[in-house]
């Protein structure tokens, strides 16, 4: 229901006196619950004398907001610029009856009329009055017209409307805060993955700047690949997550200044299983991603890669993405067994390996990309 | 928003001196579906069944000998506090406006002219649980 915007008041009507009250001639009923005087009330009657009844009674019943037409063709243009909280409609009417009118509303946005509709009829019996409901009317007047009955009905309606309104409000506030709610656990949940990402980048890669960059470059990727914006967002989250299986590789080969001997290279290589294992049996679609990403980023194209050899779409797009980000920004930056690459012999060697190493559409869109990958790759 | 099985699951108390009325209102009400029904003849006794049954809807004739209509509804103000919805709806064979207005004054929420009219007991009834339960989901809302 609309505030009331004076702010006054409820006015309550005097109390009978005696077993019958002197009858004044103005309708008077208990004071409702709330502001329904504020209420506005379209009346539909082509009949401009029960058009006028109809519009007296209702002020007279204190309601403030009340407006008729007898052309039941003005309703829809009266039903936007008016915006009813109820309608008393007349069903029998020539050009379009009350019946066509509800039709007409319905027809509307949703298919159902959430404003209370009160037919008026002469019709006593029951099947028109069961059409009349049929049709989408809430309830109805029986003519001639009883004014303690009309407001009273208009009165029950505008309860229900009421309270349909401040439910509906309620279950909005409500949403809210369970949406409020999860953002902050995905954040929580979101931060949880970023702190797991720097602890096992710590000894190697100490700002854990690596990662963050890895995490950039592949989320640009995705979305030059036309990824949907929730894909992109997660593989940016997930991305950094990649070489968290080196937290079970020990620091004599981790950080071995110089080439690896095969053996060393072997068990360097279970860190995408070590990785994968401490992501799997999550139901949270960004570690089932982050797994994927963690077990197949030393994958290539062709199939010569790591653990398992695959090839082309075999391997998740996601770690194909990461491999094109992780390699560039390996290459780009110094290591302990070797240092950085110039950024040009980076770039002249991701295009190189365009079908074989990295897949062919991941290097257009790195090339789509290529001024902010520069970029990215000249922060420390 | 308020299912049928909701609207028919509401408490509806009876309450009529002729018990020939009270079980012809209860078979209407047993045949559109409604389950808990409860009727008293003895209009003095309504607060304590009211207690007892803890009713959604009150249907209450008007015109009984030794407590009428208007005093049980005084009776039952100390049960129903005035921010609670919860509606009772009149039976009368008078339809003069004074005595719907009266009734209205007294508490009641809407009326039913004897003899009753199937189709519109059920309008009625149907009207007013279902607002009976929507203020029970919102008084539930703002309790939580």
């Amino acid at each position: 229901m609309r505030p009331d915007a004076t702010g006054r008041p409820p006015q309550r009507p005097p109390e009978p006196e005696g077993p019958n009250p002197p009858d004044s001639g103005r309708p008077t009923l208990p004071e409702s619950a709330g502001e329904l005087e504020t209420a506005r009330i379209l009346i539909v009657d082509d009949t401009p004398a029960t058009a006028r009844l109809l519009e007296r009674m209702l002020q007279r019943g204190g309601f403030e907001h009340v407006k008729s037409t007898t052309n039941p063709l003005d309703v829809e243009a009266l039903y936007d610029a008016f915006a009813p909280d109820l309608i008393l409609l007349d069903l029998h009417m020539p050009e379009l009856d009350g019946f066509g009118v509800m039709q007409r509303l319905a027809q509307r946005g949703d298919g159902t009329v959430d404003v209370p509709i009160i037919m008026l009829t002469a019709d006593a019996t029951t099947e028109a009055k069961q059409r009349a409901l049929a049709g989408g009317a809430n309830d109805f007047l029986l003519k001639p017209l009883d004014h303690v009955e009309v407001l009273l009905r208009i009165r029950n309606l505008l309860e229900t409307r009421m309270l349909h309104l401040q439910l509906r409000e309620h279950n909005r506030t409500l949403e809210q805060r369970v949406r409020a709610r999860t953002r902050a656990l995905d954040a929580a949940r979101l931060e949880v993955l970023h702190r797991l990402g720097r602890a096992a980048e710590y000894r190697d890669d100490e700002t854990g700047q690596h990662t963050r960059r890895v995490g950039h470059l592949a989320g640009l990727l995705a979305e030059h690949l036309e990824l949907p914006a929730d894909d992109v967002e997660r593989i940016r989250q997930a991305a950094p997550l990649h070489d968290l299986g080196k937290i079970g590789i020990s620091d004599t080969i981790l950080l071995k200044p110089g080439p690896l001997t095969d053996e060393e290279l072997q068990t360097m290589r279970t860190h995408t299983a070590i990785g994968a294992g401490i992501l799997a049996g999550s139901g949270i679609p960004l570690l089932t991603l982050a797994r994927d990403i963690a077990r197949r980023h030393h994958e290539r194209w062709d199939g010569t890669g790591y653990p398992d050899g695959l090839a082309g779409d075999e391997i998740p797009l996601a770690a194909r993405i990461v491999a094109v980000a992780d390699v560039f920004d390996a290459l780009s930056h110094d290591r302990p067994y070797r240092a950085a690459w110039a950024i040009d012999d980076v770039i002249a060697y991701m295009r190189s390996e365009s079908g074989r190493h990295f897949d062919p559409d991941v290097i257009r869109a790195f090339e789509r990309v290529e001024p902010q990958a520069r970029r990215v790759a000249a922060t420390v | 928003m308020i299912s049928e099985e909701t609207i028919k699951r509401g408490t509806v108390l009876l309450v009529d001196d002729e018990a020939a009325s009270v079980r012809m209102l209860s078979r209407m009400l047993d045949r559109a579906g409604y389950g808990n029904v409860h009727g008293t003849t003895e209009p003095a006794r309504v607060p304590e069944v009211f207690r007892e049954v803890r009713p959604d809807l009150i249907i209450l004739d008007l015109h009984m000998p030794g407590m009428d209509g208007f005093e049980v509804m005084e009776q039952l103000e100390a049960d129903i506090p005035e921010d609670v919805y919860l509606p009772i709806l009149v039976l009368t064979a008078d339809p003069a406006p004074e005595v719907k207005r009266r009734a209205l004054l007294a508490g009641a929420k809407d009326f039913l002219t004897k003899p009753i009219d199937n189709f519109e007991f059920m309008l009625r009834l149907w009207n007013l649980l279902e607002a009976r339960f929507l203020y029970l989901r919102l008084a539930q809302h703002l309790d939580s």
